[in-house]
């Protein structure tokens, strides 16, 4: 520990020194190890702990272990819930859509249909799909 | 090879956390940060991305059934937690990358250079075990020492602990040792000895862990859930669910648009 990586160590092909907490001096050990792999950047931030005030007093609560989470917490963004829920409106949406033009083609000629180059008339369902084509682009 | 498993017997434990040292030794894993909890002895709070040992303490005004007076009505519970390997295991089932795999030990393994960061295992893991590390995007947990029972190593944890409190071993055999402790341990008039996920029939929803636990008290004092499920198990009834759902919402469509 305390060792600098310099020129000559990198020259040397030597591995960089570690001072993340695993104590493994490049010169002597290899990091070979199940969980050398894993990177560092912020140390402490990677293994967070409730502040002690929000911890419950062991002797008030003891169905609980001191109050803290059994499950670990999902690791998503709130944009893919939120993708998936637009996603599926415009679906749905889209679905409805293209069922409204189905008893207008029994009675009106079929070209006016199927080569209508203007959008649906279906205000509600073209916004949901302009949104949902924009935020799939956006992924 | 045979499945292979741990059986943490709590009563021994002392909890001087020699396992976490032993763990993190081994296997390399960075540093956690000198943080203090101020709740108890348990400054490492829960398992993670980079803590695969963890050793809880519970403080509490209850005597153990075998305490002799003197020390009023008290008692310390210490348990070693560590990823349970479960038969069948949520996070494997969750995993879309074949990332965790099954070895020849019966242990599951998160292989990183496959992992891809999507993180359905940490919230598919119904012992909230395997966690992602945010700054490396991979998922870690437990991996039985794989390195070490290729070499036909007994596990870093278990080869340390002082008190026996962790036994590593062919999975038939602790099971047999553990119902013996058992017995032992009620003839001892200690009866609130149990284990706890020893076999599939006493937990069905993970079909018994592969490192299976004695404690003498209900899980939930361990922060251990007292009846976990691997969520694929629901999926038949979620599926079905959906299957309604799309039926019901294709037939409200059909009909808006086809009424008179």
């Amino acid at each position: 520990m305390g060792r600098r990586e310099t020129l000559m160590s990198q020259l040397r092909g030597e591995p960089p020194p570690t001072d993340d907490g695993r104590n493994v001096d490049s010169l002597l050990g290899l990091l070979e190890g199940e969980g050398a792999a894993q990177q560092v950047e912020r140390l402490a931030e990677e293994h967070p702990h409730p502040p002690p005030s929000e911890l419950h007093d062991s002797t008030s609560d003891l169905e609980t272990y001191y109050g803290l989470p059994l499950l670990k917490e999902h690791v998503w963004k709130a944009a893919i819930p939120a993708y998936f829920y637009v996603g599926g409106l415009a679906g749905a949406s889209a679905a409805l859509g293209a069922g409204s033009i189905l008893p207008a083609s029994a009675t009106e000629p079929v070209a006016a249909v199927v080569f209508d180059p203007e959008p649906h008339p279906n205000a509600f369902a073209t916004v949901l799909y302009a949104l949902y084509a924009e935020l799939a682009w956006f992924h | 090879m045979g499945a292979k498993g741990f059986f943490t017997d709590t009563t021994l434990c002392i909890g001087c956390k020699a396992c976490e040292v032993a763990c993190k030794q081994w296997n390399q894993l960075p540093d956690d940060g000198f943080q203090f909890t101020g709740m108890s002895y348990d400054n490492t709070s829960h398992l993670g991305s980079s803590t695969w040992r963890h050793v809880g303490f519970v403080e509490r005004p209850v005597p153990l059934g075998a305490q002799i007076a003197g020390a009023g009505s008290f008692s310390w519970l210490m348990m070693s937690d560590v990823c349970k390997h479960c038969a069948r295991a949520g996070c494997l089932e969750s995993c879309p990358t074949g990332a965790i795999v099954r070895t020849e030990f019966d242990s599951v393994y998160v292989q990183p250079d496959v992992c891809n960061g999507c993180g359905y295992c940490v919230s598919a893991c119904p012992f909230g075990v395997i966690d992602r590390r945010e700054d490396d995007g991979r998922a870690w947990k437990c991996t039985l020492c794989y390195d070490r029972l290729r070499e036909d190593m007994v596990p870093a944890c278990a080869k340390h602990c002082p008190t026996a409190s962790i036994q590593y071993g062919d999975l038939v055999q602790l099971r047999a040792r553990a119902e013996r402790r058992v017995e032992e341990l009620h003839r001892r008039g200690m009866p609130e000895a149990r284990l706890y996920g020893h076999s599939a029939a006493a937990q069905p929803g993970t079909e018994g862990l592969n490192a299976f636990f004695l404690l003498v008290d209900r899980p939930e004092v361990y922060n251990l859930p007292p009846e976990p499920v691997a969520p694929a198990r629901n999926l038949r009834r979620s599926w079905s669910a959906l299957a309604a759902a799309a039926v019901g919402m294709a037939a409200l469509a059909l009909g808006a648009v086809l009424s008179p």
